[in-house]
């Protein structure tokens, strides 16, 4: 049927038209299934993503469609350092993926961001963990106190 | 042109807005639900400690419930009953509960040698005496309990005491510490012989039962007053040993008001110290029946040793109660010699079963079946299968129809040394 050159139109929140292969755009479940259940040729609109979001996903699914299909020579190391720098972005951008990824329903993706964030949490202290997201603590003394009773266990894993 | 410059208007109002709410709200909580689903319970609780927003996305329990069913499945089943109990909170339970019984024993703080007690009687203010006494100077058996010797106290005698006041305090060597065990105000029956004091210590801070702590701080004073006791008792063990000197000072009402006891009662007496376990307080019904001028019956002679034999730890005393039996004119029978001497067959002590069976012919008492049978399963258990065999035949000629179980044990020691014989 020559389903690669079949191209999809997206619009995002911002109003940006996207004419993106169907091979590529199916990566998503959501596209996938407006796309099967929707009027053919009709533009899908992307409502919850911005059009610099859209574009950087776009191009993760290219990157993983012809690493699959082999139109790329790319081997899985490449692949994963490709992914490493694909979100060495600032973390606005990066939350901004994560919600895209899960409304979109892209799972590797979403698997990729929230892993990435995960990994800036892991192993850090409350306190470095404000600094790492530049988030207030809006607890307090006395809530702080008793939520960290609460998870004095957590604490005591950390060692001194 | 147009969609271009639909484009760019669009293009910068999402992205003031975005970003007004990323610096405000950062992350958004949506995303941070995503990956509380990527973190470790670890990482989960030490991110609650974060913020509010942060600390209703690291507690949902969809998060939880994988973990915790994987970790505790019997934990997580309680949200059925208690629906209402979060799972991050399920989770903390179940790991303190897993830590606590991989946890040995902490070592005690306190060592015994460390302690001193100090014990204070008094009456209408007026001090009786007064102990202090190193813990480790006195004598400490298996059970907590300690003798504190006051003989050298400067009086003689407090019958007829009333108000009394009984101070048992625990301290720490060099004063670093003391603890009430005891603070007992009351009145004591001048007829007693022993005076009890009991007090239930406080349950200790760290559990929140209600119950008590369950343990007795017990204080007995011999009214004598040669001797005070202190002990620390579970309050089941306590409430034994309580009746029982109940049970002792009825003995001694019955006596002083020159009732007349009959040797049923003391049958009933040894029966209860054997449901009781308490084999070492038997021989003193004995006593207590010559006490009453009760003669014991070798029926009650029968029971104690049954009783005492029962438990390895007290062979000998039933072996010294049997001799002194005799001193009383109480003639133990076949019985009591089979008793005995089975006991010491199990232990292979054979000498003193051959002078229990000569004293037998000594003393005239018959021999019966299980007599012969006794000796010669501890005479082929013994290899000596030469006198087991003389016996078996003794057996026959004294005109025992010997059992079936006295031929296989003489004949299996045979046959598992048949040079015995020659």
């Amino acid at each position: 049927m020559g389903s690669t050159s079949t191209k999809i139109k997206l619009r995002t929140s911002d109003q940006k038209v996207f004419e993106v292969e169907k091979a590529v755009a199916v990566q998503s479940q959501t596209i996938k299934y407006f796309y099967e259940n929707g009027c053919p040729g009709s533009v899908i609109h992307v409502h919850s993503v911005s059009g610099d979001i859209l574009s950087k996903i776009l191009d993760y699914c290219k990157k993983h469609v012809n690493s699959a299909a082999g139109k790329e020579d790319i081997s899985p190391e490449e692949l994963y350092e490709w992914d490493t720098n694909f979100v060495k972005v600032d973390q606005n951008t990066l939350f901004d993926l994560i919600l895209a990824a899960n409304c979109l329903k892209i799972e590797s993706l979403l698997d990729l961001t929230c892993q990435t964030v995960a990994n800036m949490i892991k192993g850090k202290r409350p306190e470095e963990i404000r600094t790492t997201f530049n988030i207030k603590n809006d607890y307090t003394p006395e809530a702080e106190e008793a939520v960290r009773r609460e998870n004095k266990w957590a604490f005591d894993m950390l060692g001194v | 042109m147009k969609p271009k410059s639909l484009n760019l208007q669009g293009r910068k109002k999402p992205k003031l807005r975005m970003s007004e709410t990323s610096s405000k709200n950062l992350p958004p909580w949506e995303a941070l639900v995503m990956v509380a689903h990527y973190l470790d319970p670890q990482t989960l609780a030490l991110a609650s400690c974060v913020s509010k927003s942060w600390c209703q996305a690291m507690s949902l329990d969809v998060v939880w419930q994988p973990l915790c069913s994987s970790s505790f499945p019997s934990l997580s089943n309680l949200k059925i009953s208690y629906p209402s109990v979060p799972y991050h909170r399920l989770y903390a339970t179940g790991l303190a509960a897993f830590k606590r019984r991989h946890k040995p024993p902490s070592k005690p703080r306190l060592s015994i040698d460390n302690i001193v007690f100090t014990i204070q009687l008094s009456t209408k203010g007026v001090p009786i005496f007064t102990v202090a006494e190193a813990a480790s100077k006195m004598k400490n058996k298996q059970v907590f309990k300690f003798d504190v010797d006051v003989k050298h106290g400067s009086f003689k005698g407090i019958k007829g005491l009333e108000e009394m006041k009984v101070t048992w305090n625990v301290v720490l060597k060099g004063w670093e510490a003391i603890f009430t065990m005891m603070d007992w105000q009351g009145k004591l029956s001048c007829r007693a012989v022993e005076g009890w004091f009991s007090e239930e210590l406080p349950c200790p801070g760290c559990c929140s039962s209600e119950v008590g702590s369950g343990i007795v701080a017990d204080l007995k004073v011999d009214m004598k007053v040669e001797k005070v006791s202190v002990g620390i008792l579970r309050v089941v063990d306590w409430s034994y040993s309580k009746h029982f000197s109940l049970v002792d000072d009825l003995f001694v009402r019955l006596k002083s008001d020159q009732y007349r006891v009959t040797s049923t009662i003391f049958s009933y007496l040894i029966k209860i110290y054997a449901e009781a376990d308490l084999p070492k307080k038997a021989p003193n019904v004995f006593y207590k029946m010559l006490e009453f001028n009760v003669k014991p019956l070798p029926r009650h002679l029968n029971h104690i040793l049954e009783l005492l034999v029962s438990h390895r730890n007290f062979i000998m005393l039933a072996f010294n109660l049997f001799k002194t039996a005799h001193k009383y004119s109480v003639l133990p029978n076949t019985k009591s010699y089979n008793i005995l001497m089975g006991k010491f067959c199990l232990n292979r002590d054979l000498s003193i079963v051959y002078k229990l069976f000569n004293k037998m012919f000594k003393r005239n008492v018959l021999l019966d079946v299980e007599s012969y049978r006794i000796l010669m399963q501890g005479l082929c258990k013994k290899s000596q299968v030469n006198r087991a065999v003389d016996f078996l035949e003794d057996t026959l000629n004294k005109g025992f129809v010997s059992d079936l179980l006295s031929y296989t044990t003489s004949l299996n020691s045979l046959c598992r040394r048949p040079n015995a014989l020659l």
